[in-house]
């Protein structure tokens, strides 16, 4: 395990962490079983990455400044003496100082991982890794309802969600869930190659849409032509308890694409299948679809 | 005259005896016509400097019409404790005003303005912190006049503002976002800057915020057509000091009195004017400045409010409901030390630097945007010169940092320092909590006492 880092975001590359010589481990890939209750005025996403930290039995653990609950999580997790790197991740995105901030964060994080006794970065390798990565294409779908996720990320309890979605002859069309398909980078191999800071910058940070930006307006433009291209039916929008970040858009979310819309709020201790209300609210949902 | 804590009614008796005062003044009761009926369950300082100040706190909304009619430009400084407004007044003709000071206005309306019902209403519910009610008066647009332009800060600031500020956005009313990096700790190899503490920062996060501030310097020098001169910023760097240094004094006057020469609720307006100036920087100084005076004038004639023996409470973050500052006196205990989350504005801004980097040093202070262990080293280094005797946490309902800072702070403070720790949550109108905030009070002083 000492070979592994566990990361958090969608602005961290796992890529840059591999080529330091690590094998990184997404905190979502985890078990999430051995969170069982989540505390008051804490995001349980948050909270449960803190677990999964806790938990971890490797080199390091990377977390994001991404919103105030998890910069603040990862204090917390900080005061347990473990190796952590909290990246800087700027809400802003359309001045160069943000992204000179994200260049040097990306530095820091080489230095860190050298220092947590990886390697010096193998560019090369960088570029490989990233050819072998394809975007994936849009689900194929035949008749049944199409459908936006969206809200906090997606974790593996939400396999119930989407069993319960495709009883009701749906499916989801577009992941834009805070790790769906919106945080798969977009990265020019010839750009890399030449100047690999300020492509993955411009890939995994600028041209990142992403709810939490300040703007967002970047979140909406590439939704809104998603949704169209897609033809979507209707949005699901799934928050976690005491996320202001994308609880305080669902109006908005609403008002834009003029879609059916059903929000709920759910923990991650409960998995949709148990949860009798929203099977009733799913119903209701797909009844008036 | 010997110093009490009174009605808004006996306040006002005060109404033509004080020669000399601003045309702002007057009888403290027309705000409960308009709606301040809080005013009426708050006691106040007797003095006629206290008539002043909440004269002053009060009139800002008409101070702000006045001054939108004189052709001023009003500059909104959102998520911002003490640096964009330092630079709006280094400009002529130009103030700054803090759009989320509408935080208090459910607590001074005691909710009848309905802020809080419009928020909900755009689905901002209780589920976010009481500055959601700046929503609610962006939508009235009856507690203030909309700014000309609005400058944010974002980055390491709660979720709350953020996405509120970005709601606000979204209807209309465009903002010129700013990037406050995470103050972290410098690693060993990193060239450091101190900061107004002295503790040291990275450098190069310095530079960013330089980077940014010179953006935001060319911003206002063709909104407003003046050019903002390093001359003009060093000019309202000074005069920014100036008020910084009369709420040190203060503070350290009332801190260190042997009882209670200012009530705690005259304490936190004062701190409040310090980071915004209340939208007038000419007349903060001058009753800050008053308010010295007085409380000088009370050590030195042995002037106190009630007993000498008031539990030394040290206080964090700013209270929803200004009664319970009241109450804080009225359960034998007084304010020794505060942490409203604007501590960092007391400190001098270095006058022998480039305007710019001193700003950028400023704001670097700020402990909200480093983390809940550094601001707990700032109080505790407080509570040791000051001598408090325990320490009283307030949690801000919904806010995105309250869940994690309460226990780093408390379990630092009683490490460190060894006093005993409350966290009690204070709601805007805060009226079916007070048994259980007056318990935890006094049992807060009775632990005091048997140590
Ligand atoms: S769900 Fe919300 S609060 Fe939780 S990590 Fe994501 S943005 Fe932050
Ligand atoms: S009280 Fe806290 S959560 Fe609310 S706006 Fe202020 S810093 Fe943000």
């Amino acid at each position: 395990m000492k070979n592994k880092v566990l990361y958090s975001s969608q602005y961290i590359p796992p890529e840059w962490i591999k080529i330091h010589g690590f094998q990184p481990v997404n905190m979502i890939s985890q078990n999430n079983n051995a969170f069982q209750e989540s505390s008051e005025g804490v995001c349980p996403y948050a909270e449960l990455m803190f677990k999964q930290a806790e938990l971890f039995d490797g080199s390091a653990v990377v977390f994001t400044t991404r919103c105030d609950q998890m910069r603040r999580i990862s204090e917390l997790y900080s005061s347990s003496g473990a190796k952590l790197f909290l990246m800087n991740i700027p809400a802003t995105w359309q001045n160069q100082t943000a992204i000179g901030i994200y260049k040097d964060e990306l530095k820091r994080l080489s230095s860190f991982l050298i220092q947590t006794g990886g390697t010096e970065p193998d560019f090369e390798n960088l570029v490989t890794l990233f050819k072998n990565k394809k975007r994936p294409d849009p689900p194929k779908v035949g008749n049944e309802k199409r459908i936006a996720l969206m809200g906090g990320p997606a974790i593996d309890f939400d396999s119930g969600l989407i069993n319960l979605i495709q009883e009701h002859s749906a499916k989801i069309c577009l992941d834009a869930t805070e790790i769906g398909e919106l945080a798969i980078p977009d990265v020019n191999l010839k750009k890399l190659a030449d100047d690999p800071y300020s492509e993955l910058a411009i890939a995994y940070f600028a041209n990142m849409p992403d709810i939490a930006k300040r703007p967002n307006k970047q979140f909406y433009e590439h939704i809104d032509e998603m949704v169209k291209q897609r033809n979507i039916d209707a949005i699901i929008v799934r928050t976690y308890p005491w996320c202001d970040i994308w609880h305080a858009e669902i109006p908005r979310i609403k008002e834009l694409f003029k879609l059916p819309l059903l929000h709920f709020t759910a923990d991650v201790c409960t998995s949709p299948k148990n949860d009798s209300r929203l099977k009733t609210r799913l119903k209701a949902f797909f009844e008036i679809l | 005259m010997k110093p009490k804590k009174v009605t808004v009614e006996k306040l006002d008796e005060l109404h033509g005896k004080t020669p000399g005062l601003p045309a702002y003044c007057g009888k403290l009761c027309r705000h409960i016509d308009d709606g301040d009926h809080r005013l009426t369950k708050l006691e106040f300082d007797n003095s006629a400097i206290s008539y002043r100040l909440w004269n002053f706190l009060l009139t800002e909304e008409d101070r702000l019409r006045e001054a939108r009619a004189a052709g001023k430009y009003i500059i909104g400084t959102m998520k911002d404790l003490g640096t964009i407004p330092v630079m709006t007044y280094s400009i002529p003709n130009t103030i700054a005003f803090y759009p989320d000071g509408a935080w208090w206005i459910p607590c001074v309306m005691e909710l009848s303005g309905g802020l809080l019902l419009e928020a909900d209403n755009l689905g901002i519910d209780e589920s976010f912190c009481p500055v959601r009610a700046m929503l609610g008066a962006f939508v009235t647009e009856k507690h203030f006049p909309l700014p000309d332009l609005l400058i944010c800060s974002s980055g390491a600031v709660c979720d709350d503002f953020s996405a509120i500020a970005q709601r606000i956005e979204a209807m209309g009313h465009p903002i010129e976002w700013w990037e406050m990096p995470h103050i972290r700790k410098p690693t060993p190899e990193e060239k450091t800057i101190p900061l107004l503490d002295g503790s040291p920062a990275p450098k190069i996060q310095h530079e960013y915020l330089i980077d940014e501030f010179t953006r935001l310097r060319l911003l206002l020098q063709e909104k407003t057509g003046v050019e903002v001169s390093d001359k003009i910023l060093s000019a309202g760097i000074k005069r920014s000091n100036k008020i910084r240094q009369l709420l040190h004094e203060l503070r350290d006057t009332v801190f260190l009195a042997e009882g209670i020469v200012l009530p705690a609720l005259e304490l936190l307006i004062a701190e409040m004017l310090a980071i915004h100036y209340c939208s007038d920087i000419d007349e903060t100084e001058i009753i800050l400045q008053e308010m010295v005076n007085e409380v000088k004038n009370r050590v030195a004639n042995g002037f106190f409010i009630g007993n000498k023996s008031a539990t030394k409470v040290f206080w964090v973050n700013p209270v929803a409901d200004l009664r319970v500052m009241n109450m804080l006196e009225e359960y034998g205990c007084r304010l020794c030390g505060t942490d409203f989350m604007f501590t960092h504005a007391l400190d001098q801004i270095p006058e022998d630097i480039p305007p710019l980097e001193a700003l950028a040093l400023a704001a670097m202070s700020d402990s909200m945007t480093s983390g809940s262990t550094q601001r707990a080293a700032r109080i505790c280094k407080d509570i040791k010169k000051i001598g408090s005797e325990a320490l009283i946490i307030s949690k801000i309902p919904g806010a995105s940092h309250c869940a994690f800072e309460g226990k780093i702070i408390s379990e630092i403070v009683k490490r460190e320092c060894g006093i005993p720790v409350i966290e009690i949550e204070v709601p805007p109108m805060a009226d079916v909590m007070m048994m259980n905030i007056k318990t935890k009070i006094k049992t807060l002083k009775e632990i005091v006492d048997i140590l």
